[in-house]
């Protein structure tokens, strides 16, 4: 529990002090809490003695009683504000830094990261359990602090006393947290299964809905549902056995609290039956008796939520820990864009993609790369833009190798155009400024015309302004490429790395797309992933690619003379470009 | 306000019903265990009184005492039972919520449930069910308990002396100026607070989502202006709310638990007078304290229930999405024409946002129609019309003579296969995968319909061949690879009508002709529709609609077409234009005359399957 709290302390970094002082205030409002009963335990003791003697208490006490209790709201009030101005905004204050943190880091680390991490669980990360963090981070801080605080509080005072109901306190809370450990722990043991039961739930949720029209086609409807049915099912019985197992856990640290309250009545009432306790302080203890314990019965709770927030605190941590990719990278200038691989190999893991590549890209010669689905043709361009590192060999840009670079200063010099196109939710505008912030208005129509969407987005009812993906505005496939074509346009970089895009291409598009694509490579040095003959038939060079290693390397031409992949390969493009659905009727 | 309240309300218990039983013990066990609670209080009462009228001995301090601490066992066991089983009840509420919106989702319109993203509709359903249950399980026994026991203290007062009773209402009803001023406007700040964390939160799942672009494009900038913007203005929005209820927050939660500030005084002024005695005083003093707990967690309510309210709004979304209605009937069908008549569609029914605008079109059995177009001009609209993705707004669209809405949902499935390049698996077999088509097929149909969709030769390079799950297969299968199975399955299922949107395009360029022969296979003999990106696919149709803004603007064959319709002739001029484009080698294909098939062969084979 310590621990969990010292990591959330550390959370608030340079708000830790205002943190601390929160809890002081937050301290001594709960004292303040207890005046009002102090005074009535006084108003009983008076009573008491009055009635004994047989006469009558004063209006004046009545009236003093009154003002005391009115004096602890004014400062009960006074010295909770304090705390909420102290406290309560740090947790929103620090979250929303280590979004924008998070932000950056997740820029910097290789892309690899987001496959061995499954993005799901970042994203939950770094939305869900930061929320949860955020919201409670400080709160349970604040609870657990002062819950140790005043029971440290009432058990000095209660050794002043009574050192025996001292004793029968600190035993009392001392069970409790036994079984508040043990509801720590049931938490630590079930939230992985927890967790997995909910994945299935996921899991199945998304299956089901991704199946729906095909199921629906199909006719089996029953054969899907069931399969959903089992993962709810599944889910709720996990739920209920956890569910079990904590209630028990809860119930004894209550009953070990309330216990030791009945024990302390007991010893007090005792002592004064001895003539050991005054009447008044007898009083204030029965009195007391019934919310001694209130703040440590919190913790319960806190202890429970400390759980979720400890394992939101690992992922952060976790996240945060990425290693960056340009740990140790420099800012380079470059005199020449030469890109040449040196015995590259590279591997996701233990499955090896490429190996021992070795080929030069010269400074403004266009290159095709071509080769079957699956091998490496993605990969390879994704080294060029250090989105990964190679696991041997060397790539150099203009005589450098690339891991000298910082990402920034690499990818100042490539524009990306990639397959499937990602638009951000934002205006049109937005979307093509996003390689170069600072570009103006009359920049960014510029680049649009150039890349042939100039026209349509006028046709659009804000133009520039549209958001994307919103009712109304949905744009084609071939728009979208377009658009992304236009961001790379404006990024202006000497290298262009494109990724034809192969699929959902309206036909009306396509020959705006391929003249957009030769403005964007004018005069640069382009690197393309290539399906389409015409742009393949035109590369300066042709690197085919099958199994990881280059096969054949050279001009249309050359390798069209040649036994091997490419002539198969352009066999078949050539089938595939030309075929029409042949309808045979009955 | 109030009426809105209860709907939700009446949404969850609606749910409730598979656990009456265990909802009404879990009740009851919550009312023993405030009234389990009280003895306490009692007993304590018991001893100060034995006190003051100074009778008292050891032997009732011990009893006493035991009774007291029967009294917590009883409150605490009580409420443990209680929890439990309001947990058991709130889960099973939750099951069946989520199995109402799968009922839904499976009713309602396809098209309906497709303009919703996925992702959207997962965290409805996993995530936002979720989180009714905290404030649902413990509502039924705290609530309930906690409400009950300040009102049973309350009653209790009031029977000592009923200025007492009055009295411990004088703090609570101070508390009630400021909660005025917090929750004035706490409903519209609460919606707004939910908007801006939503806002938040879809915007770092955007930037994770195109982490690619981010990466290659953000490098001058720290991080993309959206996502900062968003970020900041979240915390903006948040602390000045929350500022701005400190005041009044902490100006309550001083007030309404000293409920000493009204018993005290006035309790020690009847005492005065004589009204009551001091053992009343004490057990007065006793009772109001005792109120506090009960009613400062009743507060803590309006928070979860406001965001109870939100899930089970959210889920409602989906529960209440339009069902399709359904016929039901089986009729004997003795054709397969499909007949369009001024089909009129919008999205939301409104005329002015008219997709479709009076498309009529026939297709006759065992024909070859064509959808092409600028894009948004309503083809693919068209075909999901004729599968019933959704219900036409006007006109009408018949098989075989029927308006396909006097068709039962099933049996117009059963007649259309409809391939699109969304190709999804299951996770199951692939030859299970393949079997969905059509559950009765044998072993052998099955691998017959791979073989025609050319799936064979892969599958028989996995180790586990067809039994290999489609989950382990799936991340190396390339999607053409997916496209074929998915083609398989429809080529088993054997409907007399085959619908391809976009089905056609190359989603793996190097294997397209394997996707092209599969498609051959599928199509043969039916009534096909075809809508292609590319042209010269569709060359050889029946007849070529020709669609732009909704609505039909030529049809006809590819020479007529091109003849007379302008629109065509430039989509034709394109489409060969950018097959060739900039490359001087190749001949020129002349645009008047359809280019010959360079695929002789495959020419060959389909002439052999006819």
């Amino acid at each position: 529990m310590f621990k969990s709290m010292k990591r959330i302390i550390r959370w608030a970094g340079k708000q830790k002090g205002r943190l601390y002082l929160g809890s002081v205030f937050s301290f001594f409002s709960s004292l303040a809490t207890a005046i009002p009963m102090m005074a009535a335990a006084y108003a009983l003791d008076t009573v008491i003695r009055a009635y004994w003697a047989g006469s009558s208490i004063e209006s004046s006490l009545i009236w003093q009683l009154l003002w005391v209790i009115m004096g602890s709201i004014a400062l009960n009030f006074l010295l909770s504000y304090l705390r909420a101005v102290l406290q309560e905004s740090i947790g929103y204050e620090v979250a929303a830094g280590q979004r924008i943190h998070l932000g950056d880091v997740l820029k910097r680390v290789p892309l690899g990261y987001f496959s061995q991490n499954s993005v799901g669980d970042i994203l939950t990360g770094i939305t869900t359990e930061l929320s949860t963090l955020e919201l409670q981070g400080m709160k349970l801080v604040d609870v657990i602090i002062n819950g140790y605080a005043k029971f440290i509080a009432i058990v000095l005072c209660l050794v002043y006393f009574s050192p025996t109901a001292a004793l029968i306190s600190v035993v009392g809370v001392i069970l409790s947290a036994l079984a508040l450990q043990g509801i720590s722990r049931h938490s630590a043991n079930t939230a992985a299964t927890t967790h997995r039961a909910m994945e299935d739930m996921s899991g199945a949720a998304i299956e089901y809905i991704r199946g729906l029209s095909i199921v629906k086609s199909f006719g089996r409807e029953g054969a899907s549902i069931a399969s959903f049915q089992r993962a709810s099912k599944d889910l709720k019985d996990i739920h209920i056995k956890v569910e079990k197992g904590y209630t028990p856990c809860n119930c004894l640290h209550l009953l070990a609290l309330k216990v030791a309250s009945i024990g302390i009545v007991f010893i007090c009432s005792w002592q004064a039956l001895q003539g050991q306790m005054s009447m008044a302080d007898f009083l204030m203890f029965v009195l007391f008796s019934f919310v001694l314990f209130g703040s440590v019965e919190n913790m319960n709770e806190a202890a429970h939520m400390l759980g979720v927030v400890d394992s939101a605190m690992n992922k952060l941590e976790a996240l945060e820990n990425a290693e960056y990719i340009d740990q140790d990278g420099k800012d380079i200038t470059l005199a020449s864009y030469d890109i040449e691989f040196q015995n590259v190999s590279f591997g996701y893991g233990e499955r090896i993609v490429l190996h021992d590549l070795n080929f030069t890209i010269p400074q403004n010669t266009t290159t095709a790369i071509v080769g079957p689905s699956g091998s490496g043709k993605s990969t390879l361009c994704n080294l060029i833009a250090r989105f990964y590192d190679v696991s041997d060999g060397a790539i150099t840009l203009g005589g450098t190798d690339i891991r000298k670079f910082t990402c920034d200063s690499l990818l100042q010099n490539i524009s990306m155009v990639f397959q499937d196109v990602y638009l951000f939710r934002d205006t049109i505008k937005n979307n093509i400024k996003f390689g170069s912030p600072d570009a103006t208005d009359g920049q960014i129509v510029a680049a649009a015309r150039k890349a042939r969407c100039h026209d349509f987005i006028m046709d659009l009812p804000d133009g520039y302004n549209t958001v994307t993906g919103e009712g109304g505005s949905s744009l084609s496939g071939g728009e979208k490429q377009r658009i992304s074509i236009a961001r790379a346009m404006l990024k202006d970089a000497p290298i262009v790395i494109l990724d034809e895009a192969t699929a959902s291409i309206d036909p009306e598009n396509e020959h705006l797309i391929q003249e957009a694509i030769s403005e964007l490579t004018h005069g640069k040095t382009i690197i393309t992933i290539a399906h389409r003959l015409a742009t393949i038939e035109n590369a300066d060079q042709i690197l085919v690619i099958d199994g990881g290693t280059v096969v054949q390397k050279g001009t249309h031409r050359e390798l069209l003379a040649q036994e091997g992949t490419y002539r198969e390969f352009i066999k078949v493009r050539e089938k595939a470009e030309g075929w029409r659905i042949e309808h045979a009727e009955r | 306000m109030k009426q809105q309240k209860e709907s939700w309300i009446t949404i969850l218990f609606s749910f409730a019903a598979p656990c009456k039983g265990k909802m009404t013990i879990s009740v009851f066990s919550a009312i023993v265990s405030v009234a389990g609670g009280f003895i306490p209080f009692w007993a304590v009462y018991k001893i100060l009184l034995a006190f003051i009228n100074q009778t008292v001995t050891m032997s009732d301090i011990v009893f006493w005492c035991l009774v007291g601490g029967a009294g917590y066992l009883i409150r605490i066991v009580c409420f443990g039972i209680s929890t439990i089983l309001a947990h058991i009840s709130a889960y099973t509420i939750l099951e069946g919520i989520r199995l109402k919106i799968a009922n839904r989702l499976m009713k309602a319109p396809l098209g309906e449930v497709m303009g919703r993203r996925i992702g959207y509709l997962k965290n409805i359903i996993v995530d936002k069910v979720e989180e009714v249950e905290p404030p649902l399980a413990h509502m039924i026994p705290e609530l309930l308990s906690n409400l009950l026991l300040p009102v049973a203290i309350f009653i209790w007062l009031l029977a000592i002396d009923w200025r007492m009773g009055l009295a411990v209402l004088i703090a609570p009803l101070l508390a009630m100026i400021p909660m005025f001023f917090l929750m004035r406007n706490y409903s519209s700040q609460y919606a707004a607070y939910m908007d801006a964390s939503d806002h938040v939160n879809s915007v770092i799942i955007e930037y994770v989502e195109g982490i690619e672009v981010v990466k290659a494009f953000n490098q001058s900038t720290s991080s993309y202006e959206k996502f900062v913007g968003a970020v900041r203005s979240f915390k903006d929005f948040t602390l000045a709310w929350f500022k701005s209820t400190w005041k009044t927050m902490n100006l309550m939660m001083a007030i309404l638990p000293t409920t000493l500030l009204g018993v005290l005084p006035v309790g020690l002024l009847l005492v005065q007078s004589g009204s009551i005695s001091p053992a009343e005083l004490a057990m007065g003093v006793i009772l109001s304290l005792s109120i506090v707990g009960p009613l400062m967690k009743a507060t803590t309510f309006i928070n979860e229930a406001k965001s109870m309210e939100f899930s089970v709004e959210a889920a409602n979304e989906l529960l209440n999405l339009p069902v399709l209605p359904d016929s039901g009937k089986e009729v004997s069908i003795a054709h397969h024409d499909i007949v369009l008549e001024h089909v009129t569609f919008s999205y939301d029914g409104s005329k002015q946002n008219d997709v479709l605008r009076g498309v009529s079109l026939k297709m006759s059995e065992g024909s070859f129609t064509a959808l092409v177009g600028p894009s948004g001009g309503g083809k693919s609209t068209v075909a999901r019309l004729i599968a019933r993705f959704w219900d036409v707004t006007g006109g009408s669209i018949a098989i075989g003579g029927y308006n396909i809405k006097e068709l039962s949902i099933r049996q117009l499935s059963e007649l259309i296969s409809f391939v699109t390049q969304d190709n999804f698996l299951f996770n199951c077999s692939l030859k299970e995968n393949i079997r969905l088509g059509n559950p009765n097929a044998t072993d052998e149909e099955v691998y017959a319909a791979a073989k025609a969709a050319c799936c064979d030769e892969f599958i028989a390079r996995l180790e586990k061949g067809y039994d290999t799950p489609a989950g382990d297969a799936g991340r190396r299968l390339s999607g053409g690879e997916k496209q074929r199975i998915a083609i398989a399955r429809a080529i088993l299922k054997n409907a007399p009508i085959v619908i391809l949107d976009e089905a056609t395009a190359f989603t793996d360029p190097q294997n397209e002709d394997k996707i092209q022969k599969s498609i051959m296979a599928l199509s043969k003999g039916k009534t096909l529709l075809v809508i292609a990106h590319r042209l010269s696919t569709i060359q050889n149709a029946n007849q070529i609609a020709v669609l732009k803004k909704g609505q039909i603007v030529d049809c006809g064959k590819q020479q007529e077409l091109l003849n007379r319709c302008p629109l065509y002739a430039d989509m034709w001029k394109a489409h060969v234009g950018a097959k060739n484009w900039s490359v001087g080698e190749i001949p020129q294909v002349d645009t008047a005359v359809p280019p010959q098939m360079r695929q002789t062969e495959e020419k060959k084979e389909v002439a052999v399957n006819v």
